[in-house]
């Protein structure tokens, strides 16, 4: 799982400001390879592999290519010419990872196969196993590896926003609040008793009231800031939010 | 030719057992499927994500507002008497000023935006001959769209005050981030890298800034360099003005020696790299080069000295980052970097730890220098510069008058005003579009055609859709239909009514002396019976003076004086009825005789505000809060609202009655429009119909509609059930003030500030046609009059470029056994390629139902497909290389290894263009079979590759954000296209080669100049990958794909260029009547 170091330095900063995020340091270290920007572009893949390997699934190739294709893809990414492209481009990190995986497919994959058949380094550890068990798992019909992707990610992104928020809730013993109160985030009609779940959590209505309204409004705050993660500028978030509805949509 | 998606579900299983253990969601009734995250509906996580962040960014921006970021603190004369509206500006509080002017923040009304406005110092520009200069070069600064140059809105001139406008750039200026301290040098060097990049941007695009400075570069929130007046400062500053000037005062130490000597009138480049030099001295020693005591003493020690080595000041600075620092400083600009761009690479190269390529002054070199510091070889030296810099000057003044030169500033004027044209046009400013498209008129004898696909596509966007254009004298400020549907009235501040055939569009007549005076209400409406026609013109107050006229003759057929409005007629047309002082008073309108009767149950009519197409009913307001509706046949009082929102309080707040009176709607100056139910006093809905204030309102007299008009030049229709937008009408140069529907709701008059009444559809044509179920467009068909695209993973079909009607689809996978991996169309769509997963090629025509021709191409899967236009040959791309097939004996002709998709042929049939290895292009010779040539440059994975119609040019693009443009025979390359922010899957060249489009995954179409390489303009916002643009043959279309999400598909895309010979005939016969 990825890891949530970053999470803290995220809910110090004030509302409204762009805090430095993962794509963005990528895309402000130009030629020179930082550390940081590694450090940020590998925390950008171990996140969203998965939308990228059902991507390569739907384009026909078994469990196994994919999995290795998977992991060479990142592999390249993660050592070499990428930094001397991103240098000065204000684009998203979504696009840029499904057109390069494109042009991997279409270029490298069958030379860097015929190449490595004894295995390679995998500088990525993924879990490409729970990958191929969620793959099969998950409705792939009817839809282009395109729109899998992109489907894939808008979940994989809202996966990861709850289990921030989750965990957020746990680190101050407030793992069952979350639990009883999540449908609140889907909006107003849950349907949910707040005198009910008050009681069960030995809350008053009011109090429950108000962890309904904190919890919403975190809730905004991190996915502003997942959001953020993935593009480059911070008035990009509201496009790419409404992007992924329109995904979320069909 | 594009690969195909995917065209089957793979093998396995692909739903689960956990599918079958479905709930939905309580908000939206979505069935949940296991990838439902945290078991919530993922649809409505992120809807109700957005409305969160809305509710939150409308708390901030509530607090940004009272915090407005300034540069130098406010003013110390803050309190002397501001203008606080200037044209469309609200200057809300002085953010700097120095030489030039004052910069004010300030706030665009009719966007509603945040700006830095800049007003030039009066006396700035004291001839026509520096005003015009400036506009001219501001206009050029505006095109510059670079992440570190801060983007420039609007150039203009308010009451005699020039001023520009540009984004507010929160955070201070690198002068003050300097504070005369060194910068760390690993901040420092990144810094001006990313400062010359800009200005080499500039310098690309013809525009010299001649004034950088520290004080000139902002830092933004994220500390990034924004560059700020572009060609500007030094323009504003006349010549003569220098010395007294405390800002120029400080730039002197920035100036480059040939600009110290005012000698070199006609600067170059290197004055601008001269300057990045000394802001690279400054970032590493904190201090400038040179610092004398007064002004005149530091323009000596510029065009004197030699300034003291960096090292010396700043232990940080090596030897290698010192000669970079010199090379910048050198007296002699052609010593210096030959471009910014070339210094921008030394210091990346020094970042990198790599060889700088400035060249370290040699032992010789610094005797001639140490000898110059010596008074007397400084006279002979002096003489010997003064005749080097005079000749050049010559030499410069001599180029400049070349017809070369004059060619290349027609076409970097035209680019910047097409790019201007496409700006208003996106903020509905049609007027400023049409002045700059209309600037291009048919060229001179001896001037170049500049006109391409871009002006003839913005000749048509700034066309305007009306019907007609009828003309007043004066601005128009009211419009009425008679209620027979024949005539249109229109009440003008020219004092004239004016009288049109609604058919015909011929003047009836005008009737005239009638004072209009400005900013009052006036009314003009028709008897129910079209009888007569009836104006109320304020003369005094709220005093009216009502002007009565028989419509069958135009004779006055009454007026009276001190009345008020409301002004109506009852339904049954026989009564007349105005409000008096203290009542109301009524008229047979047959004997003219006032009837009291009546007139009592109207006593206690409030101000008017409105009237119900069919004249049954008004809404009036008794006082700011409440609002009622009186239902005429009845003489009753019938439902009412309250309104609570000040904005509705002002003057020019529309309001209307829909049919039936049971919803009312107002227009504020917030651009917001908000409908109520008058029976249950409830407020339905409101929402922003215009960034500006809306002046016109009407209901169509169906009531479904709502035609809103405002200050952005646009009138606007709305469903009035689902509040959503089903037409925009442009056409008005300036603000629209009224609108009304004709009675059988067919059409729209408005009338405004352009002095025109404009008759319109009431149902326009959409705004961007688009192809339903179309995604790739792949061929034009019938010279252009059919579009072949793909339509599914297996299908594609061919649609009427008209009428946007499907006309058949041919499905790819009749008699195919295996998966197809890619297509390939010819040029005329009449041949049709297609790869498949085991190596198959498969060729059929567009009639064939199955493959008449199929051969192995290769032994694993075909990645890229691609037909010569002459239909000779095909190349097919496998894993191992690309292999070149003739397509009548489909013998192979050649095999290129290492060579991959993307593929081109040229035109003329000569040569093939691939990807090959590294992200390089290769370019082969199809006659000998050898690799002509190999074109490195681009970063990033080769996305697409098109030849120019004449075949002398290729131009690739790339993930990695640009295109290139090569020359086919040699492959040197003539220009790298930036500014698509992400990935360019695919290029095309127009017809005449003049332009080329580019589509990119940020969601944009651009369109270059192929003459010059700059950027011409960025269609309206896609909203989707564009994988596809293609011209049709004649050049009258541009069509562009991707891949929409959304459950209807209507991606393809299609703008319209009429040809220029259809433009002339078309202006011949538009002319306005009166």
């Amino acid at each position: 799982m990825p890891d949530h170091n970053s999470s803290n330095e995220m809910a110090a900063s004030a509302p409204g400001v762009f805090v430095t995020t993962h794509w963005s340091v990528v895309l402000s270290a130009g030629e020179s390879q930082s550390p940081q920007a590694h450090e940020a572009i590998t925390q950008l893949c171990q996140t969203y592999w998965y939308p990228l390997y059902a991507f390569v699934r739907r384009q026909g190739y078994g469990p196994h290519d994919a999995q290795d294709l998977t992991q060479e893809f990142f592999a390249r990414l993660l050592q070499s010419h990428f930094f001397a492209c991103a240098d000065r481009r204000r684009g998203r990190f979504r696009s840029f990872l499904l057109a390069s995986m494109k042009h991997f497919l279409m270029h490298e994959w069958e030379k860097a196969r015929a190449l490595k058949r004894g295995g390679g380094q995998h500088l990525l550890p993924l879990d490409a196993a729970a990958g191929e068990t969620r793959y099969t798992q998950e409705p792939t019909d009817n839809v282009t590896p395109d729109k899998l992707f992109e489907r894939r990610w808008a979940l994989t992104l809202l996966e990861r926003v709850l289990d921030r928020l989750r965990e957020d809730c746990a680190s101050t013993g407030k793992a069952a609040l979350f639990d009883a109160l999540k449908p609140t985030l889907t909006g107003e009609r849950s349907g949910l008793a707040y005198a009910e779940v008050g009681a069960r959590l030995g809350l008053s209505e009011g109090a429950v009231k108000v962890a309904v309204h904190r919890l919403r409004h975190r809730y905004g705050q991190l996915l502003r800031e997942e959001i953020a993660h993935t593009v480059a500028s911070p008035a990009e978030v509201d496009e790419e939010l409404r992007y992924l509805l329109a995904v979320l949509s069909q | 030719m594009q690969a195909l998606p995917a065209t089957t579900a793979v093998g396995e299983s692909s739903r689960s057992s956990l599918m079958n253990t479905t709930t939905s969601c309580p908000e939206c009734g979505t069935r949940l499927g296991a990838d439902a995250p945290s078991g919530l509906c993922p649809h409505c996580l992120v809807r109700e994500g957005l409305s969160i962040l809305a509710a939150t960014e409308a708390e901030e921006t509530g607090s940004a507002v009272k915090t407005v970021p300034t540069r130098s603190g406010p003013s110390k004369t803050a309190s002397a008497p501001a203008p606080t509206r200037f044209g469309d500006y609200e200057l809300l509080g002085e953010i700097a000023h120095g030489g030039m002017g004052v910069v004010w923040h300030a706030r665009q009304i009719s966007l509603h935006r945040s700006v830095a406005l800049k007003m030039i110092r009066s006396g700035g520009l004291a001839t026509g001959v520096e005003v015009q200069r400036f506009h001219t070069e501001a206009e050029a600064a505006a095109r510059l769209d670079h992440p570190n140059i801060v983007p420039i809105y609007d150039v203009g001139e308010h009451e005699g005050q020039h001023y520009f406008t540009m984004k507010l750039v929160e955070g201070g200026s690198l002068a003050e981030a300097i504070g005369g301290r060194p910068m760390p040098v690993r901040r420092a060097v990144p810094l001006l890298a990313k400062i010359a990049r800009a200005v080499h941007f500039a310098h690309q695009r013809g525009i010299l800034h001649r004034d950088l400075k520290p004080t000139n570069i902002l830092l933004d929130a994220h500390g990034e360099p924004q560059l700020t007046d572009f060609g500007l400062a030094k323009l504003a500053e006349r010549e003569s003005s220098l010395t007294q000037s405390v800002a120029v005062m400080g730039s002197a130490s920035y100036m480059a020696p040939e600009q110290a000597r005012g000698q070199a009138r006609e600067l170059t480049t290197a004055a601008d790299i001269y300057s990045l030099g000394t802001i690279l001295f400054e970032l590493l020693t904190g201090q400038a080069p040179f610092r004398g005591a007064s002004f005149v003493e530091t323009l000596r020690l510029v065009v004197e000295q030699d300034p003291v080595w960096p090292t010396a000041l700043s232990a940080d600075v090596d030897r290698d980052l010192k000669t970079i620092c010199l090379k910048c400083l050198e007296k002699q600009p052609q010593h210096r970097y030959p471009s910014a761009e070339a210094l921008a690479l030394d210091l990346e190269r020094w970042l990198a730890g790599e060889t700088v390529l400035a060249r370290p002054a040699t032992a010789w070199e610094r005797t001639v220098k140490w000898a110059k510091r010596k008074p007397a070889v400084a006279i002979l030296l002096g003489l010997l510069v003064g005749i080097t810099v005079a000749g050049l000057s010559v030499v410069v003044w001599e180029w400049r008058r070349t017809e070369a030169n004059a060619r290349a500033l027609r076409r970097s004027l035209y680019a910047a005003d097409i790019n201007l044209a496409q700006r208003a046009l996106n903020e509905n400013h049609l007027g400023r579009a049409v002045e700059l498209v209309q600037k291009y008129g048919r060229p001179r004898p001896g001037e170049e055609e500049l006109r391409g696909f871009e002006w003839r596509y913005l000749w048509q966007a700034t066309r305007g859709t009306e019907e007609r254009t009828l003309a007043h004298d004066g601005f128009v400020e009211t419009v009425a239909f008679s209620p027979d549907g024949q005539t249109l009235a229109s009440l003008g501040r020219d004092s004239c009514v004016r009288l049109w055939d609604v058919t015909t569009g011929r003047a009836l007549t005008n009737l005239t002396g009638i004072d209009v005076p400005a900013d009052h209400e006036t009314a003009l409406f028709f008897s129910p019976d079209s009888r007569l026609l009836v104006a109320a013109i304020p003369v005094n107050g709220s005093v009216n003076a009502l002007w009565i006229w028989e419509t069958a003759t135009w004779r006055l057929g009454g007026r009276f004086s001190a009345v008020k409005q409301p002004v109506f007629f009852l339904p049954d047309a026989d009564t007349l009825v105005a409000r008096v002082t203290g009542g109301a008073v009524t008229w047979d309108t047959t004997t003219w005789q006032p009837n009291l009767g009546v007139a009592e149950s109207f006593a206690t009519l409030g101000r008017f505000r409105a009237r119900s197409p069919d004249g049954r009913f008004l809404l009036t307001t008794p006082d700011d809060a409440r609002v009622q509706v009186w239902d005429l046949t009845s003489h009753s009082q019938r439902g009412g609202f309250a309104i609570n929102d000040a904005v509705y309080k002002g003057r020019r707040t529309p309001f209307a009655l829909a049919p039936d009176a049971r919803i009312a709607a107002a227009g504020n100056w917030h651009g917001e429009v908000h409908l109520w139910d008058t029976g249950t006093g409830r407020e339905i809905a409101v929402w922003v119909a215009h960034p500006s204030p809306v002046f016109g309102l009407a209901f169509s007299p169906d009531g479904r509609t709502l035609a809103t008009g405002g200050f952005d030049q646009a009138i606007h229709l709305w469903d009035v059930a689902t509040r959503a937008k089903v037409g925009t009408l442009r056409g008005h140069l300036s603000e629209v003030w009224c609108v009304a529907f004709s009675p059988d709701g067919r059409r729209i008059a408005s009338g405004g500030k352009d002095m025109t009444v404009k008759l319109w559809s009431a149902r326009p044509q959409t705004e961007e046609a688009s192809l339903a179920g179309a995604r790739l467009p792949i061929a034009f068909l019938a010279h252009g009059a059919q579009l072949m695209a793909v339509k599914t993973s297996h299908e594609i079909a061919v649609w009427d470029t008209a009428t946007h009607q499907e006309l058949w689809s041919l499905n790819l996978t009749n008699g195919v056994a295996h998966e197809l991996t890619s297509l390939a169309v010819s040029a005329n769509g009449e041949l049709l390629a297609a790869g498949t997963s085991q190596g198959e090629v498969l060729l059929r025509s567009q009639n064939d139902a199955v493959p008449r021709l199929r051969f192995t191409a290769h032994s694993r899967r075909v990645i890229g497909l691609e037909m010569s236009p002459d239909l000779r040959r095909l190349a097919a791309a496998g894993p191992e290389g690309v292999k070149v097939w003739s397509l009548s004996s489909r013998e192979m002709l050649a095999d290129f290894e290492g060579a991959a998709p993307p593929l081109a042929f040229s035109p003329d049939g000569t040569k093939l263009a691939t990807a090959g290895s590294n992200y390089t292009v290769l370019l082969w010779d199809l006659s000998s079979a050898q690799r002509l040539a190999t074109l490195a440059g681009h970063k990033w994975g080769l996305q697409s590759l098109a030849f120019s119609p004449d075949s002398r040019r290729l131009v690739s693009s790339s993930i990695d954000g640009t295109a290139r443009v090569w020359r086919a025979d040699t492959g040197e390359v003539l220009a790298v296209l930036t500014g698509h922010k992400e990935g360019i899957p695919c290029v095309a060249f127009s017809p005449d080669g003049k332009t080329l489009a580019t589509g990119s995954t940020d969601d944009t179409v651009k369109l270059w100049s192929m003459e010059n390489f700059q950027e011409l303009l960025t269609l309206p916002d896609f909203g989707d990958d564009v994988s596809m643009v293609l011209f049709s043959p004649d050049g009258r279309t541009l069509v562009a794909g991707g891949t929409a999400p959304g459950p209807e598909i209507k991606s393809v895309r299609i703008w319209k260029a009429p040809t220029l010979a259809e433009i002339q005939a078309e202006e011949r016969t538009r002319k306005p009547r009166r």
